[in-house]
């Protein structure tokens, strides 16, 4: 318990006090606005915890993949299924599409991690895999319902509150992004974090320091995808329909775009990242839908070159020079 | 069906040498060489369209040169600030690959373009009608790859640039220009998937977004084959594309080409290094990878 009360550095008071910030910010959005930008907030959101769970992985330990997507995808599809087909509660749908992420991630993080496959072969393999789950959705009809989706998923329910409703779902979402945010700024802001900085940096050596690096990097495989399985339930109930395009290669490219833009590791910021990118995307797409992917691979292309540390390196930056600055001021 | 084996290798094979001695030699993960491909057959199609359709042979010609032009200019403006960081060079050539594929879609539209092959005609071979032009594939390609092998095996500039590949430092102590080896492996890299670009076209419909689905391919090509290697490379693709048109025959397309992939997976699982250790081989036993 003790490594969790960690006294608060002045950087980790402005993580925390940015994310106070945020959730006020964000929980008065819909006293506000239009039930449209409520219902686009929300769905913002959602994808934002992805986001989130594609920051631990890649952002914490470096491990880049490009097949996120399908455990946003697996969660959506494992509550549309379980609760379309076979009835059961959508909160019981929602804890079973986490499951089915987690084992999934279990069984391909095993076979691909231990085996030592790593950085681009993980990569463009983790791409394979999302290929795979796609032909599956597409072409197993009787279960996954193929091109057409499934359509007609019944709302969250929990503990007796209807999510049904723009604003409900609209706190729900907000409540469960934050948590999430919290618990694993807590988790990770003592040793474990830095064992994963450690080995996201050189494996090599951090192995040779004691760690056993491929058990680390599954586990965070494996919470990282139940997390991204649990957006994706949260997504499937909300939109109340899934379809293959789900398992789509831009739903894994954008997440690691909005998680480069943020800032890699600093997890608010790829958060913020999302909500903000999702948001000028809905309204972009509204007067020109062509225009948005040029426009994001331009804006990706001069974070990769000019601000590789994202938003939040840029603020961090920012920060250290006013603190200099004041430092000269005083002397 | 031999044939069609043969020259689905042929093709697949072309697009992965290009990406196979980018991504062994320099660790460049080049998620833009789909669009080497799509340009080259963009370049068939206005040639097609402006000089009628013999120019498919002037555009055998032209089209590496278009490529290996835009891969030299990707390779400038881009790819040389993050030769240190490898995956970082995935991330930018992502973004190029979009950008390239919407500014084609917007200046030459949505519709896939009018490619016609230059040899529309049959030719028996045992009794067997076969399309002549999935020969002349074949024969191109074999001719290609095996050029390449030998530039690489066999000449002074090979040795060069297999230097570099094993290990730059020491390439460059012993007085070779590792800059400018890189610059010319990478323009190489882009036109022959330019070249490839040209022969898919009469198959397969020139759309902006026609490369993506050689990419995955010729990645897992390059990764099972074994990185930075060319005979790894023809292997690898041989593997590859003769069991997808083998499982074609079997099981319905979308499933053949995810059981290739699923077999691509076990494999890279097993032997990490790939099939056939490439040039390459020597840096990642050395523990630097």
């Amino acid at each position: 318990m003790r490594k969790f009360l960690l006294p608060l550095r002045s950087r980790e008071k402005g993580f925390l006090v940015a994310l106070a910030l945020a959730a006020v910010t964000l929980a008065i959005v819909p006293y506000v606005s239009s039930s449209y930008t409520i219902n686009a907030m929300r769905d913002a959101m959602v994808l934002g915890l992805f986001a989130l769970s594609y920051d631990l992985i890649w952002g914490k330990t470096s491990t880049l993949t490009l097949g996120h997507a399908v455990f946003f995808g697996t969660g959506a599809y494992t509550l549309a299924i379980t609760t379309v087909q076979y009835g059961v509660a959508p909160w019981l749908g929602a804890v079973a599409g986490i499951c089915s992420a987690a084992l999934l991630a279990w069984v391909v993080g095993y076979f691909l991690l231990y085996a030592g496959v790593r950085s681009q072969f993980l990569a463009v393999i983790s791409l394979a895999v999302l290929l795979i789950v796609r032909q599956i959705a597409t072409s197993w009809r009787s279960v996954t319902g193929g091109d057409v989706g499934i359509l007609g998923i019944p709302p969250l329910i929990l503990g007796g509150i209807d999510l049904s409703g723009a604003v409900a779902s609209y706190f729900a979402a907000l409540t469960l992004l934050t948590v999430a945010l919290l618990g694993c700024w807590i988790a990770l802001r003592g040793t474990y974090g830095k064992v994963l900085a450690a080995i996201g940096m050189n494996e090599f050596r951090a192995k040779h320091c004691g760690f056993n690096t491929a058990f680390h990097l599954l586990t965070m495989f494996i919470v990282s995808a139940s997390l991204a399985g649990l957006a994706g339930a949260l997504y499937a109930s909300m939109a109340g329909v899934v379809a293959p395009d789900l398992f789509s290669i831009l739903l894994s490219t954008d997440v690691v775009l909005w998680v480069a833009i943020g800032g890699k590791g600093s997890l608010l910021g790829p958060v913020i990242a999302s909500i903000l990118l999702i948001r000028v995307q809905q309204e972009v797409s509204s007067y020109a839908a062509d225009l948005w992917p040029l426009i994001l691979g331009v804006v990706f292309l001069f974070f990769v070159l000019v601000l590789p540390k994202g938003l939040s390196g840029l603020i961090a930056w920012g920060s250290r020079k006013a603190g200099r600055r004041t430092v000269s001021v005083a002397k | 069906m031999l044939l069609n084996m043969l020259s689905a290798i042929s093709i697949l094979a072309l697009v992965a040498l290009g990406l196979a001695i980018v991504f062994g030699m320099m660790d460049i993960v080049n998620l833009a060489h789909g669009e080497f491909v799509t340009i080259g057959a963009f370049t068939l199609a206005l040639l097609q369209r402006y000089a009628g359709t013999n120019s498919f042979w002037l555009a055998l010609g032209v089209a590496p040169l278009i490529g290996a032009v835009a891969g030299l200019i990707l390779e400038r403006t881009v790819i040389r600030f993050l030769y240190r960081r490898t995956l970082d060079t995935l991330l930018a050539t992502y973004a190029v690959s979009l950008i390239v594929q919407k500014l084609l879609e917007m200046t030459m539209g949505k519709h896939p373009q009018l490619v016609s092959s230059p040899l529309p005609n049959t030719i028996d071979i045992v009794g067997v009608p076969y399309p002549a032009y999935r020969l002349l594939t074949i024969a191109i390609a074999v001719i290609v790859v095996s050029t390449c092998l030998l530039v690489l095996t066999r000449t002074r500039f090979g040795a060069d640039l297999r230097a570099v590949i094993q290990n730059r430092q020491m390439a460059e102590a012993v007085g070779i220009n590792a800059t400018r080896m890189n610059q010319i492996a990478f323009a190489g890299g882009a036109g022959l998937a330019a070249l490839a670009g040209v022969l898919i076209a009469p198959y397969a419909s020139v759309v902006a977004q026609m490369g993506v689905q050689f990419l995955t391919k010729a990645f897992l090509v390059v990764v099972v084959g074994g990185i930075g290697s060319v005979i790894g490379c023809i292997v690898g693709s041989s593997l590859v594309a003769s069991s997808e048109t083998l499982l074609n025959y079997f099981v319905d397309p979308s499933m053949a080409s995810a059981i290739v992939l699923i077999l691509a997976i076990v494999l890279v699982r097993f032997c990490p290094r790939g099939l056939v250790a490439g040039f390459g081989a020597g840096r990642s036993l050395a523990g630097k990878s």
